[in-house]
């Protein structure tokens, strides 16, 4: 459904965002995007939504290439509902309910964004997502951050998109709600066939939602395979260490405040974005155990062990 | 901290009785509670937003605005801080207690370089000279294993990654060997691997020191690894503590339950499959329901639970627990529940 094909980002100053990242979120399936901050994850959301364009490569959507004009490009945002991190920010607190829920109908000029009909067609969308009876005329500050993402998801869903992109739409709220968000994320994907791009740093998380997670560092997919196989069997070594790195379920498990994980993952030190891509070298090596002088000399391509998983690594695990 | 200060420090880091905090006539954020942090403990304070966790924390720092009423007694380290007036405590906090916030960024002064800010702890409350203050900060900074610690006082917050900033907090929140400090979701914002060396350094720091932590958090993970006891809190009560272990292997109020379900679900369930869920929302401050704040979520509750609330009784040895019906059974880890059962006023209120 949306397709990167090699596509680069370069911001000013130099920096590559993006180094030659492929993949696809394909139809009515899902695709996870998981690495820490700095590593690209919210550049390909920019690019997934057409807020920006690639430095070089190109984006496909139903096989088509995104579209230059500015017009055309907001015939394919309708069918691109978005939900973003934080429900304080994403939701204009002067506006309200109705018209915040109603506003992508308004953008697109669809039926109901304007005069009667809207009412009827954001009371539908607001008991879709949870909160049935809602009052139309309320604002944002009176809901908590579960009800505002409830909203948020009412927006993103009204103008009937084909492609749900999620940019860790849970992490800013409470644990007891997280779940309950997750659950109407994904019961809504399998309501109405959506495909769906997911963005978050949890792994837990992301291997019980999406069917491929593509696990990104310094700007690169590093490793790229089905939720099941990054999970239990990861081949590159950042994707070892992400799970390395998740803290244990019961006490007796305890093995961060026991071992010297310093010494395996050194923070760079430096402002986040520092990352080394661009260079001729594996991104991850100045942090990976298992680096030698190859590692920091060329770049590893990406190895299709199957039909299914990719990793770029030298000495996969 | 002076010498003579030092010698009449004695008891628990911190002894919390009978805190309450309220903000205007209708906002209850913290009631009755009572809480211990021994010395060389951590205490895991565990709970949602609105649960009353921070305002728990800043009453017991001192550091409420004024608008706030405390009631109860605060005692840290055998002094009895409740009972001194704001300039009297501002005198002592610094000796008392470090304080590991959430976002460094904002906690940090933006125009001082790093190693001044932890010096100026020193020649502030250590009577040392500056030439001793900025040496004792290069230690401090490598105390929390920074390397090139030298190069780093002399940078400014900006221009150091998230986890080097944390790192830096740490070293100025145990730079004085305070014997309590309080830490709220220090780890919150930072990326996992990050979050993972700094607990790993936390878990190392410990060990030579005598200091309580009382760490304020939301997740179970971050309790797994690091407490050695922990509180729960909900809609301003601590409604269960208990050694951590037993907080894992049977806790008894069904709210900590389902925490500890939730996480379990998240990392042991099948894919595609719905996630463990706790229905509804936490209440808003000053908005809680009658009887057990947590009766409307409950899969537990009955008549006596929208009735009354339940006082903080020992259900264990060193466990208790505030619930009507206290204990294992069943309800959490049933079968989840539809995200369409949610009730539909989640959020409304607030």
């Amino acid at each position: 459904m949306i397709g990167f094909e090699a596509v680069s980002k370069k911001y000013r100053g130099g920096r590559l965002a993006l180094d030659d990242v492929t993949f696809a979120v394909p139809d009515g399936g899902s695709l996870g995007l998981v690495g820490e901050s700095g590593s690209g994850k919210t550049t390909c959301i920019r690019l997934a939504l057409g807020l920006e364009r690639p430095t070089s490569g190109r984006l496909t959507f139903s096989g088509t290439p995104y579209p230059s004009g500015r017009g055309k490009l907001r015939v394919l945002r309708r069918r691109i509902g978005f939900v973003l991190q934080d429900p304080y920010d994403s939701l204009d607190p002067r506006m309200m309910i109705r018209d915040i829920v109603t506003e992508p109908l308004r953008i697109h000029r669809l039926p109901g964004g304007r005069g009667p009909g809207g009412d009827a067609l954001a009371t539908d969308q607001l008991s879709a997502v949870g909160l049935p009876g809602a009052d139309l005329r309320s604002y944002p500050a009176r809901y908590s951050g579960g009800g505002r993402q409830r909203i948020a998801i009412a927006r993103a869903l009204i103008s009937s998109p084909s492609v749900l992109v999620c940019d860790e739409p849970t992490s800013s709220l409470d644990v007891s709600v997280q779940s309950q968000i997750v659950n109407l994320l994904l019961d809504a994907g399998r309501a109405r066939h959506l495909s769906m791009l997911f963005v978050t740093h949890d792994l837990d998380l992301i291997g019980r939602v999406v069917d491929n997670v593509a696990v990104m560092y310094g700007g690169r997919i590093v490793e790229i395979g089905p939720a099941e196989k990054i999970r239990h069997s990861p081949r590159h070594h950042y994707t070892k260490s992400l799970h390395d790195a998740v803290p244990a379920d019961d006490p007796r498990n305890r093995r961060l405040a026991a071992r010297a994980a310093t010494q395996v993952l050194a923070d760079p030190g430096t402002s986040d974005g520092e990352a080394l891509a661009g260079h001729d070298r594996c991104v991850f090596a100045s942090r990976c155990p298992r680096a030698d002088e190859r590692c920091r000399q060329e770049r590893p391509p990406m190895i299709e062990e199957d039909a299914d998983r990719s990793y770029a690594c030298f000495y996969p695990i | 901290m002076t010498a003579g200060a030092a010698e009449q420090l004695s008891g628990a880091a911190l002894e919390l009785s009978d805190l309450n905090v309220k903000y205007g006539a209708k906002v209850h954020a913290v009631r009755n509670a009572c809480l211990t942090v021994e010395a060389g403990q951590v205490v895991a304070l565990i709970g949602e937003t609105g649960s009353g966790k921070s305002s728990l924390a800043l009453a017991a720092a001192g550091l409420l605005p004024s608008s706030a009423t405390i009631t109860g007694r605060v005692m840290i380290a055998g002094q009895d801080v409740s009972a001194m007036d704001r300039p009297g405590f501002r005198r002592v906090r610094a000796s008392l207690l470090g304080c590991i916030a959430q976002d460094a960024m904002a906690a940090l002064n933006p125009v001082v370089p790093v190693g001044r800010q932890i010096a100026e702890l020193f020649t502030q409350h250590a009577r040392m000279s500056r030439q001793q203050a900025a040496e004792a900060a290069v230690a401090a900074l490598a105390q929390v294993e920074i390397r090139q610690p030298a190069a780093v006082a002399r940078l400014y917050p900006h221009q150091l990654s998230g986890g080097m900033r944390q790192r830096v907090m740490i070293a100025m929140a145990v730079a004085l060997s305070p014997p309590l400090i309080i830490a709220d979701e220090p780890t919150t914002a930072l990326d996992v691997s990050t979050q993972a060396e700094i607990l790993a350094l936390i878990g190392e720091l410990r060990e030579g020191m005598r200091s309580g932590f009382l760490w304020i958090t939301h997740d179970m993970g971050v309790v797994a690894e690091l407490a050695d006891w922990a509180a729960v809190m909900y809609a301003g009560r601590i409604v269960e503590q208990a050694p951590v272990q037993q907080i894992f292997d049977a806790p008894a109020h069904p709210y900590t339950q389902g925490l500890l379900q939730t996480r379990r679900d998240l990392r042991s369930g099948a894919a595609g499959t719905p996630l463990f869920q706790i229905l509804g929302a936490p209440p808003a401050p000053g908005d809680e329901p009658a009887g057990c704040p947590f009766s409307p979520r409950c899969p537990r509750a009955t008549d006596v639970c929208a009735e009354s609330d339940p006082p903080l009784e020992p259900v264990a040895a060193g466990h208790r627990a505030a619930c009507h019906h206290p204990g294992p059974s069943g309800a959490p880890g049933e079968t989840p529940a539809p995200a369409a059962a949610a009730p539909a006023a989640e959020g409304e209120g607030s």
